[in-house]
Formats: structure tokens, C-alpha cells, sequence
């Protein structure tokens, strides 16, 4: 026997339809939203790694002026 | 020369003779017909413009519109939805319904996900923004000292 289909009816479609634009126009700015946190995140990522570099920078001459106090005959 | 360019000779095919017209002869009417134009009105009866229009019952013909296939995820970029909403009741199958109805539990599940996650992140920031105060009071803390240093060294 052959197996006919069953449907539901959805009688409020259009409401149905509207919430799904609105939820669409939510996911657009929420990934503008991320988008924007993306590159933000980025750029401190840069300034974290100038930071490093720049405190190795300074620990290499905090050991230099440390080595040049304690044991000036060594220079 | 005169072998050359000798005299054309003309075929001896015999030129066709009339013949008389009788019954069967194909014959052109010399002048149109008035019952070969059609005029707007027969147009109109034979399409069936004055006649009452009649339809079907709604419950014979139920609307077998099916919503669109669920689209794949990824970046793609989303198609937009119909503009033209029909005032007709929707019927879709029971089993798109049911897979829409699934559908929709994953995505609760994954918005419960996001939720646990921005609470991750907003934990993660507040230590970043405490590190960062450290950070930020020990390299003040050497650069007050460094200029101490500096102060005695220079008074030696």
C-alpha cells in the first residue's frame, strides 16, 4: 500500500516569516560583532608581542648594568 | 573562328502546355474571406472570458508547498527569504516539520554553547585586564627604580 503524505498546517506563517527576518538580522550583527572583536583582538595581540619584545629588550640591559655594577673587571 | 564560337545550340525541351482548370486544381482565393477574421469578441468566447470561472474545493487541493531544504552552515552568504507572502494557510510535510523541530533544538543547544562560552570570555578578559594592571604596576615599579639608579649613579 502506498504510504501517503502527512502535512501540517502552520497557520501564522507570516509571523513565522518575520521572527526568521529578525533572527537573520541578528546573525548579520552578531557576525559584524565578531568580525570587529576579531580585529580588535588582533591588534592587541600585536601590541602584547611588542610588549614581550620590548621587556627583553629591557632585562638585557638591566643585566648588563647589573653585570657592569657587580663585577666591573670582568667588562 | 568560326570553330570556336560556332553556333549556341538550344535544347529541344518542349515548353509546357496550359492546361484546362477542373475540379481538382489547387486554386488561390483572389480575394479574403470574411469568415476567416476573427474578431475580438469571437476571441473572447473561444477563450472563455464571459463564462463564470469556477475552482475547485480548498479541501480537495490542499496547498502542497514545501519550505526550502536546509541550507549547509559555513560563510556562505544566506539567500534571501521570499517577499511575497501568501494569505493561504502553510502545509508542510510532517517530515520537514520534524526536521525543522530538530533543527531547532540544535540551534538552542548551540546558543546554550555560546552562552557558556561568552561567560568563559568575559572571565578570560577580567584576568587579561587584572594581568594587565600587574603588568602595568611592575614596569612602573622598575622605571622608578631605574630612575633611582640612575639618580645615584650619576651623583657618584
Amino acid at each position: 500500500m502506498e504510504q501517503m503524505p502527512v502535512f501540517v498546517k502552520i497557520d501564522d506563517y507570516n509571523s513565522v516569516l518575520e521572527l526568521m527576518r529578525a533572527i537573520r538580522r541578528k546573525m548579520d550583527e552578531a557576525k559584524e560583532t565578531l568580525g570587529k572583536i576579531n580585529e580588535l583582538k588582533n591588534e592587541e595581540d600585536h601590541q602584547i608581542e611588542m610588549w614581550q619584545s620590548a621587556l627583553v629588550e629591557i632585562e638585557k640591559k638591566i643585566e648588563f648594568m647589573n653585570q657592569s655594577l657587580n663585577e666591573p673587571e670582568q667588562i | 573562328m568560326g570553330w570556336l564560337f560556332g553556333h549556341k545550340k538550344v535544347p529541344k525541351v518542349p515548353f509546357p502546355e496550359g492546361r484546362a482548370m477542373d475540379e481538382g486544381s489547387l486554386r488561390l482565393p483572389g480575394k479574403m474571406s470574411s469568415q476567416r477574421v476573427f474578431e475580438p469578441d469571437q476571441i473572447k468566447e473561444a477563450a472563455g472570458l464571459g463564462r463564470a470561472m469556477t475552482f475547485p474545493d480548498e479541501e480537495e487541493t490542499p496547498d502542497y508547498s514545501v519550505p526550502e531544504a536546509p541550507r549547509p552552515s559555513g560563510k556562505q552568504k544566506l539567500s534571501p527569504l521570499p517577499t511575497k507572502v501568501e494569505p493561504n494557510p502553510l502545509f508542510i510535510k510532517m517530515e520537514v516539520y520534524q526536521h525543522i523541530l530538530s533543527e531547532m533544538d540544535e540551534v538552542k543547544s548551540k546558543i546554550t554553547e555560546l552562552s557558556h562560552i561568552n561567560k568563559a570570555v568575559e572571565t578570560s578578559e577580567y584576568n587579561e585586564e587584572h594581568n594587565f594592571v600587574k603588568l602595568r604596576r611592575a614596569v612602573r615599579g622598575v622605571h622608578d627604580r631605574l630612575l633611582l639608579a640612575d639618580k645615584i649613579v650619576f651623583k657618584a
